[in-house]
This record gives C-alpha cells, sequence and structure tokens, in this order.
C-alpha cells in the first residue's frame, strides 16, 4: 500500500450510528456535520480538512456505514489471493449495484491508502457484525486505529472490546466525541502517529500548528478579556433633565440603560469567545446551574465569584484612588481609607464593598440650569474581577466543549454529567501577584493613565490572563469531569 | 375507558353480522393503531372477548363462540367506540365515498341512456332510424366490453393471470415503484435518516393494503360499472319506448350491397332467438323488412308506415336482452364475489393473530405485561367476569410450532427456555427449533444450508427473530429478512422480537424508543403483512 497524498488523510469508518460523525464533528471543530440519532445519516463520504492559516495540515473523511459487511468479507476472502488493493477491485466489480452505495462511498476513500479510524461504541457488547468489520478493515491493509467511543457511560464492555480489537489493529483509543478535550484531541492525534510511519512528520507538524493555533486563541481571549475589563470599569450613562420632578424616573431609567449596556459589552465578548472556537451554529448549552445563568448584578454571582474579602481589601489598596478619585469624594473616601482604617472597620467596609454592587448615580447642577444625572462606572474594585470569573467561565465552558455536541443530546446520562456547578471563580485562586498585576491594569485605566502606562499593564496583565487561560484549557478535567 | 356497562353493543341482536368492507377497513385501521402503540396485549381485548362468549352462551349461539371472525367482529364493535376508531371511523368514510360515487354514476348512466337513444331515434320525416345504426351504437360497445369481460374471467380461471391483477392495479403498482424509484434517488439522499425512514415506511404501508383489499375492492368497482351498465340500458328501453309510444318514429335499414330481405330475415331470426320461444312474434317478418329498406334517392314516401314502425319491439327486446340482462347477471355476480371475498377472510394475519391470542390468554398477570407499565388496572366488577370465563377456546387443533432464529451472541448469553417460554406467552406459538445465525468465521451460506431440510416443516411457517435492538437494521439484515420471508410459505408468519442491550444481572435494557421507531419503520418499508416488530424482554443467563 503506498501513500499517495502528502497530507495525513484519515478515513472515519464503522457501523452506522456509533458517532463517527460526531468524531469527525470533534476533531475537526466542525459543527455543521450532520449528526443524528437515526443510523443512515450520512449517505456520502465527505472530505473535513482541517486549516490552519488557509494550508490544509490534515484531513478526515467522514462515511456513512457498512451496509453490507457480510457481503464484502465473503467477497473479499475469496478473490483475496488475486489482487492487493481489495477495496479497488471490490468496486470495480461490485459498485454499480445501487443497493451497495453507502459500502462503496465508505470503501472508496480506503482505496487511496489512507489511514483507518475505525469508531465503535464501547457501551454495548460486541457482535459478530463488528467481528466482520474489524475483518474488512484488517484485509484493507491499511494503517488503522481503533476509536472507542462510548455513547453511554456503561464501561463494562470497553475491555473486551480492546481485546477484540487488539488482534486488527495498530492502535486503540478511548475517545469520547462528546466529551473530548483540546488536549484529549491532541493525545488523539499524538497516537496516529503510531499506526504509519510516514506520516510521522506530517502529523508531527499538523500537531504543531494545532499548537499554535491554540495559542494564538488564547492570546486573543486574552486581549477580550483585557477589553471587557476596561469596557466594563468606564461604562457610565448620563443625561440632563431640567423638570426635577422627573428625577426619580429619570434615575431609574438610566440605571436600566446602564445596567443593558453592560449586558451587550458581556455577551459580546462572551460571542467573540465563541467564534473563536468555532462554534457557529448552535448555542451551548451552559449546565442549568452553573452561575453563569444569574445575571451579572444578582446576589448568587456576587457571592460566588470575585475576590474573597481578604484579598479585596488588599487589591482595592492597589488600585487605590484609581477608580475612586477619578469619581467622586465619598468614594475616594472610602477607597484612601480602606488600607489605614482598623480591621474591624475594614471588614465593615468589605461588607459595603460587597453589598454595593451597583454603580453610584450622581447628581450635578448644571451652568445652564436643570441637572445632569450620570449612573456609574462602577467604582467597586470587586466588580471587574466578577466581570474575569465570568468571562473564563465561558470560556472554560466553550473551548472544551466538543463539537458534536452542540445539537441538542438524546441522551440523559451525559446532560446529568454536565450538571456542574461551580463553587468559585478562578480569580480568588490567584496568587496576590497576579491580583496585583490585574488590578494594576484597573487602576490605569480607571484613572485614565497616559497611553504608554496603560499599553505596558495591559500586556502584563494579558501575560498573566494567557497562563490563567492555558491551565483552565489544558486542565484534562473540565467542569463536567470534574463534578463527577 | 368508557363505561362498559353503557355500551349496547350491535351483536346483541341475535342475527351475527356479516363483514362488510367498511368493517374490514376500520378493522384493519384499529388493529394496526393497536399493534403500533403496543397495545395488541393489552387486557382489553381479553375483557372483550369474555363480554362476547358471555352473550353467545345468552343468547344461546354457542358453538360460534369460538370463530374468530365473529369474535373480531365484536372487538371491531367495541372498538368502535373508542378514541381512535369512535373518532374516524375510516370504513364509513370510504363507504360514503363509494355511495356518492354510486349515485353520480346511476345519473351519470341514466342521463348517457337517454341522450343516446333520443338522438337517435330523431326522425323528421324524411330519414329513418338505421336499424343497424342503432344497434351497433347502443349495444355494440356493452357487447364488446362484455367480451373482454368474459375473456378476463376466462383467463382469471384457468390460472393465466391471478384474479387480482387486472389492468389497473399493475398499473398503479408501476406508477408507485417508479415513484419510490425516483425519490430514491433524488431526494433521498439529501434528505435526513429520519425522513427517509419515514418516507419508506409510509410508501410501505401504502402499498401493502393491497393484497388484502384489491380483489375486494376490483368487486366493488365492477359492481359500479355493471350497474352504469344496468342504468344505461334501462334508459335506453325507456327512452325508446316513451319515444315510440307518443310520437312518430320510424325505422329502416339500408346497405350499398346487394341483400336481399331473406338474408337480414336470417339475421334478425338468428338474433331474436332468446326471446323467440316466448315471443315469437317479436322480430320483423319478411315484408316487413322488405318494407323498410330505404334506398336515399327515392326516398320513404313510397314505404309503408306499419313496416317502417314494425323494428321497435326488436329492438327493445334486443337492448334488454344483450345490454340489460348480461350487466345485471354479472352485477349479481360482482356482488356476489364481493360478499364471498368477504366472508372468506380468515383473519389470520400476524397481527390478527397476536389479538387473538392476547384475547384467548387468561389474566394472570398481577404487574407490568412484557411490553412496559400496567395498563390502567381493570374495576372489581370485570375482575369478576375473569374469573366466570372458560378456560382457553379451540384453535389447539394443531400446535402452532415455530422456528427461532438468533445470533450467536444472543445465544450465548441467554436460555432456551425462558425465550421459548416467553414466545409462547407473548404470540401462542410453540418453538420447536432453533437456528443460530453463522458467525463471522461462517459464511451466510451457512444458514441456509440449515434452513433448507426443515423448509416444509410446520415450525417454518412461524418464525421468529431475536434482534438485539441497538443493532440498526442494516441493509444486508432486511435484504436477509426479505429473502427469508419468500422462502416461507405464502401465509408463512415472522415475527421480529427486540431485546435491550444486556445489563448487570443478567437483565437487559429497555430498548430505546428510536431503536424501535427504526426497526419498526425499517421493516414497515417491507410492505408485509405478516411481518412484524415487537418488544421482548429476556433475563440472560450467563454474565
Ligand atoms: N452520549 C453520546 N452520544 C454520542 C456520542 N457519539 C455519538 N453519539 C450519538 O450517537 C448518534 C449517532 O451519531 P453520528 O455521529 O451521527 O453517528 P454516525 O456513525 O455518523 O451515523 P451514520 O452517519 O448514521 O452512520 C447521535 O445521536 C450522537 O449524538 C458520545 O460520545 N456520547
Ligand atoms: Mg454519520
Amino acid at each position: 500500500m503506498t501513500t499517495s497524498s502528502p497530507i495525513p488523510t484519515y478515513t472515519v469508518v464503522g457501523h452506522p450510528n456509533e458517532g463517527k460523525s460526531s468524531v469527525v464533528a470533534t476533531l475537526t471543530e466542525d459543527d455543521t456535520v450532520r449528526i443524528s440519532p437515526i443510523p443512515g445519516e450520512t449517505t456520502l463520504s465527505r472530505e473535513y480538512p482541517v486549516q490552519i492559516d488557509g494550508r490544509t495540515v490534515i484531513q478526515f473523511v467522514d462515511t456513512p456505514g457498512f451496509q453490507y459487511p457480510r457481503r464484502i468479507l465473503e467477497w473479499f476472502r475469496e478473490e483475496g489471493s488475486n489482487t492487493s488493493n481489495l477495496a479497488e477491485a471490490f468496486i470495480a466489480s461490485q459498485g454499480t449495484d445501487p443497493d451497495l452505495s453507502h459500502d462503496v462511498q465508505l470503501l472508496t476513500p480506503l482505496t487511496h491508502g489512507c489511514g483507518i479510524i475505525y469508531v465503535i461504541d464501547g457501551s454495548r457488547p460486541i457482535s459478530s457484525t463488528d467481528r466482520i468489520e474489524m475483518e474488512i478493515l484488517r484485509l484493507t491493509g491499511n494503517p488503522r486505529m481503533a476509536i472507542i467511543n462510548p455513547k453511554e457511560f456503561q464501561e463494562n464492555y470497553i475491555s473486551q472490546w480492546k481485546s477484540a480489537c487488539a488482534k486488527a489493529f495498530n492502535s486503540i483509543r478511548i475517545f469520547d466525541a462528546h466529551q473530548a478535550t483540546y488536549s484529549e484531541r491532541i493525545a488523539l492525534l499524538e497516537s496516529l502517529k503510531g499506526i504509519n510511519q510516514d506520516w510521522e512528520a506530517a502529523l508531527a507538524s499538523a500537531i504543531e500548528a494545532f499548537e499554535s493555533d491554540w495559542a494564538s486563541r488564547i492570546h486573543q481571549v486574552s486581549g477580550i478579556l483585557c477589553e471587557l475589563i476596561r469596557s466594563g470599569i468606564t461604562q457610565a450613562e448620563s443625561k440632563s433633565i431640567f423638570n426635577l420632578s422627573e428625577e426619580e424616573s429619570a434615575k431609574e431609567k438610566l440605571q436600566k440603560k446602564y445596567e443593558n449596556a453592560l449586558h451587550s459589552v458581556e455577551k459580546e465578548c462572551h460571542q467573540s469567545i465563541r467564534k473563536l472556537f468555532k462554534h457557529n451554529i448552535f448555542n451551548i448549552d451552559i449546565p442549568p446551574q452553573s452561575v453563569l445563568h444569574d445575571e451579572l448584578f444578582t446576589e448568587r454571582t456576587w457571592q460566588v465569584l470575585g475576590l474573597s474579602k481578604k484579598q479585596i481589601v488588599s487589591t482595592a489598596a492597589v488600585i487605590g484612588g484609581g477608580l475612586g478619585v477619578k469619581i467622586d469624594l465619598a468614594l475616594a473616601g472610602l477607597s484612601f481609607g480602606v488600607f489605614t482604617l482598623s480591621g474591624a472597620i475594614a471588614g465593615a467596609t468589605t461588607a459595603w464593598l460587597r453589598g454595593e454592587k451597583l454603580a453610584r448615580t450622581t447628581i450635578k447642577k448644571q451652568k445652564i440650569g436643570g441637572i445632569k444625572i450620570t449612573v456609574g462606572p462602577n467604582t467597586n474594585p470587586q466588580f471587574p474581577f466578577i466581570l474575569i470569573d465570568r468571562a473564563m467561565l465561558y470560556f472554560q465552558h466553550v473551548s472544551n466543549w466538543a463539537h458534536a455536541r452542540s445539537k441538542p443530546t438524546s441522551s440523559t446520562t451525559s446532560t446529568a454529567l454536565q450538571l456542574a456547578s461551580v463553587e468559585s471563580g478562578f480569580t480568588s485562586h490567584w496568587s496576590k501577584q497576579q491580583r496585583d498585576t490585574c488590578a494594576q491594569y484597573i487602576k490605569s485605566v480607571a484613572a485614565d493613565a497616559p497611553y504608554e502606562k496603560q499599553a505596558e499593564t495591559e500586556r502584563e496583565c494579558r501575560k498573566m490572563l494567557e497562563e490563567m487561560l492555558f491551565e483552565i484549557s489544558k486542565s484534562n478535567e473540565p467542569t463536567s469531569k470534574a463534578a463527577n | 375507558m368508557l363505561p362498559q356497562a353503557t355500551i349496547k353493543s350491535p351483536s346483541n341482536s341475535n342475527a351475527p353480522r356479516e363483514w362488510q368492507l367498511e368493517d374490514l377497513i376500520d378493522f384493519d385501521f384499529a388493529l394496526e393503531s393497536a399493534s403500533k402503540s403496543g397495545k395488541i396485549s393489552d387486557h382489553q381485548h381479553r375483557e372483550a372477548f369474555l363480554q362476547f362468549q358471555k352473550e353467545n352462551d345468552r343468547n344461546g349461539t354457542k358453538s360460534n363462540s369460538t370463530e374468530r371472525s365473529k369474535a373480531f367482529r365484536y372487538w371491531l364493535d367495541k372498538q368502535r367506540q373508542r378514541p381512535p376508531l369512535a373518532d374516524a371511523l375510516p370504513g364509513q368514510l370510504f363507504c360514503r365515498g363509494i355511495r356518492t360515487l354510486r349515485t353520480l354514476i346511476y345519473l351519470a348512466a341514466l342521463l348517457s341512456g337517454t341522450l343516446m337513444t333520443a338522438a337517435l331515434l330523431r326522425y323528421d320525416g324524411t330519414q329513418p332510424t338505421n336499424v343497424a345504426g342503432f344497434l351497433s351504437l347502443l349495444l355494440g360497445g356493452q357487447l364488446v366490453l362484455l367480451a373482454a369481460t368474459g375473456a378476463g374471467f376466462l383467463l382469471r380461471r384457468f390460472g393465466i393471470i391471478r384474479w387480482e391483477s387486472g389492468i389497473i392495479a399493475p398499473g398503479i403498482h408501476f406508477c408507485l415503484n417508479r415513484c419510490v424509484k425516483w425519490i430514491q434517488q433524488n431526494v433521498q439522499e439529501k434528505s435526513s435518516a429520519e425522513s427517509r425512514l419515514r418516507m419508506q415506511a409510509f410508501l410501505g404501508s401504502v402499498t401493502r393494503k393491497h393484497s388484502h383489499y384489491q380483489a375486494i375492492i376490483l368487486g366493488i368497482l365492477s359492481t359500479l360499472l355493471q350497474s352504469f351498465g344496468i342504468w344505461f340500458n334501462v334508459a335506453a328501453v325507456a327512452t325508446t319506448l316513451f319515444l315510440v309510444t307518443v310520437s312518430d318514429r320510424a325505422f329502416g335499414w339500408q346497405s350499398s350491397l346487394n341483400l336481399s330481405s331473406q338474408e337480414i330475415h336470417h339475421v334478425t331470426q338468428r338474433i331474436a332467438s332468446p326471446w323467440s320461444f316466448i315471443l315469437p312474434s317479436i322480430a320483423p317478418t319478411i315484408t316487413e323488412i322488405e318494407g323498410s329498406r330505404i334506398f336515399l334517392k327515392d326516398g320513404i314516401k313510397t314505404l309503408a308506415n306499419q313496416n317502417l314502425v314494425s323494428w321497435w319491439p326488436f329492438l327493445a327486446c334486443s337492448l334488454l336482452v344483450y345490454g340489460f340482462a348480461p350487466r345485471f347477471l354479472l352485477w349479481l355476480g360482482s356482488h356476489w364475489f364481493v360478499r364471498n371475498r368477504l366472508n372468506q377472510i380468515r383473519f389470520d394475519s400476524l397481527t390478527c393473530d397476536r389479538l387473538w391470542e392476547s384475547m384467548n390468554k387468561q389474566e394472570l398477570r398481577t404487574s407490568g405485561s412484557a411490553l412496559g407499565k400496567p395498563e390502567n388496572p381493570p374495576p372489581p366488577l370485570e375482575m369478576v367476569a375473569l374469573q366466570e370465563a372458560p378456560p382457553m377456546s379451540e384453535e389447539k387443533k394443531e400446535e402452532p410450532y415455530a422456528l427461532v432464529i438468533v445470533e450467536p451472541e444472543l445465544a450465548k448469553r441467554s436460555s432456551q427456555n425462558k425465550i421459548d417460554t416467553a414466545i409462547h406467552e407473548l404470540i401462542g406459538w410453540t418453538v420447536s427449533r432453533w437456528i443460530k445465525l453463522p458467525d463471522e468465521t461462517q459464511s451466510s451460506a451457512v444458514f441456509w444450508e440449515q434452513v433448507e431440510p426443515i423448509r416444509n416443516e410446520a415450525s417454518f411457517e412461524r418464525i421468529v427473530l431475536i434482534q438485539e435492538a441497538f443493532q440498526p437494521p442494516i441493509r444486508e439484515t432486511i435484504a436477509w429478512i426479505k429473502e427469508l420471508r419468500a422462502t416461507q410459505a405464502p401465509n408463512g408468519k415472522m415475527m421480529i422480537y427486540l431485546v435491550g442491550r444486556p445489563k448487570e444481572a443478567g437483565r437487559r435494557q429497555e430498548v430505546c424508543e428510536t431503536n424501535h421507531q427504526v426497526w419498526t419503520q425499517s421493516v414497515d418499508a417491507l410492505h408485509d403483512n405478516n411481518l412484524a416488530v415487537s418488544l421482548l424482554e429476556i433475563i440472560d443467563d450467563n454474565e
């Protein structure tokens, strides 16, 4: 068998409805692949190239499932001695039979000597049909690997499958198309190296490309996060009114407007993160009890996310006047006071810091008459950290969300596992230094420091954020699994 | 559930009602919805059967109580009061359509008969009605059709073509097949697996019913056609009599050949032979024939009036004898044919068997049936009825032996005994043979070799395939099922029982809804009346 294509090509084959399309969707991060609980969804073979900077580094071929395994094997056994390329010979002799349309589609890519990824559902027992399929694949002589994709969380058959596959496959891996994370995908690619030496170098560079692509995504996310902080802490709405009796209703309206503006800033940030991770079509289900379901200014959000009391006091010290001075004296006094006051009063202050979630409303008399009402910016030092926590939670969710799973799943077991509850955010686990790096950036933005100063603090902050984001995405345990 | 006491069943009357087409349609509909919703082994069927027996006892018609056809008829009347059927009686709808069609046909026949005869009998004093034209226009077409019918009958009678086939049915089949092919080629590849499956199942169930109904519907169509003929002839005769009575008409004959009156007389005598024994006078005499010959250049001034009108009794009689009478006979024949066919239906299809089994099975169950959740338990009153019930009824004449086919893995895991018992409970078949499907090392021929020697055994008429539901119905399996069905006798039956995936402790999971549906639809697409999919709960032995 010759390897004709310089681009590593892997044909994903298997029984109907075992999750072939799901594996392809997850590996290529393509949520447009058609996936359905009804067998026979895929009827034509299709190539799904993975392109990085317009260059195809690896490609996967999704195929329909075997429809006539026995017939193919019997033909292979009879003609086996006469030809070296069995798949090709079979198509040449039987290809015109319309009944065999799916099998011909399936075998066609194999004639070019590409690698085979055989997908099986590890949650069901092995049957003679499966053994027939394995034998067919073995007879084609293509380099091949088996992927055990447990559709249900019943691991009892995996060992049975492993021993059955050992005879016919160069490599076996468990790969859950619905749960696979970035690192699991990379690990799968790594193990593909082993089944075909010719592609080792090509695969290595593909993996490299994947990794640098991932790094660049994370870099972009850190930028998005900094932008979010900037918009968040400078957001303000104001309005002049001349009829003083309208003051109360105007205040209320402004408050609403301010909240809506913040809401859309945050939403935009989440959208761009989602786009980066190529989730274009479907909404991702956030686990039902995730704190992300709560609005920005709800009690729970502020209890769960952000920094702890101690941390906030010291961070507020770093931010110092930054947030406060610029706005009004009352707050400035408090902000300055934080690190001078005694412990007891500090406690009271932090209570206030937690309690006063909302931006303050200020009223100024105007020279031209009437008053100017301003809502925001939010000067609470906790606020940017809450924004960061929410964005990072979203990032964690999206970056580990397998593309095969974009559609609502039928199985309830997998949703049960998604029910991960988030006890706390990420920022409270940061080191003091990390918190301070972030606080410096907040301070420079809030105080409207000179451009160079802001740029420098932003660079620092992004570097720190990237580290944290990497940690989140590399961790082999996404929230869902950690919950188990 | 309706309060049973208030149901006034029509079969309370002593005379057992006969099956009509509308009953048959309703019955099939009710049966299908019962088996689709998995209610075929519902206790309500047993209840209906017990009531049926009780009523029979009361009416003193004991001997009949075991007849399937009657019991099913009773069951149908009960079903007609229940929601799915009570809301829309498809049979009634169909029959109302037929009745409307019949009325339209009568009107058309009367109208066309009258108008055609009146046109032919037009006479303005110069041009008498041409006798040959009259006869050939009114009778000629009919006689040609009659000859075709006769030929068709003979061909069928001697088995050259089948009763069910004709011009129409194969035509419909051809078109349908064409449609299916086209859909497969053009639409299927693009549509989702789900809609594709649904489409195939739909087409399958549309074409499936035909085997059962084709003859009956053809019979009914034939009745309609014959009644057209009857009323057409009636109108023609009536119009002739009426016009002759109230107006002046003339008849004559003409020919460019040198035909003599004798020859014409000879022909008319021949035509009149059927009634010449009774009414020999109803045929024109030689003189009358001579006197009604028309030469256009001479006009009709010279011909005697009495000769010119002498033809009408002959013409009217010809219409009656050659037009009306055969149509009437054929009408009677079609009628008889339809009734006969309806009475001959043996209700031995697979679904009928399953219904019969659930009617005859004594209810010993205390909790859930094999199909899952227990239905709402019967009220105490009916429990009394259960105890009064006479034991198992007939149908024990010949043991219903069956053959079980299993995957090798499944055979390894579960015990034969338990499966046999489960099958007997569900459908009443007695398993007498087991065949294991070939595993990966054997060729598929091994299976057919095993089948060959038992093909003529009774057990081969009832095949049970035990199938793990999580294995999707791939084309190879479906093609194999088709082939197996083709080797069975025409009225052989096959059940596919789905089992769930094995769990610990030998239990199997419940078959998931999607898998059940996928299998049902794939099998529906085979349009096979004696092939069905159902669920089976078995307990594995090992592991
Ligand atoms: N829970 C769970 N479901 C899965 C997993 N992989 C696939 N599925 C489900 O299995 C079903 C079939 O998946 P597909 O990817 O369409 O399978 P396929 O092999 O491409 O099927 P055909 O194209 O019909 O041959 C879908 O309903 C998937 O959601 C998995 O890892 N976990
Ligand atoms: Mg697919």
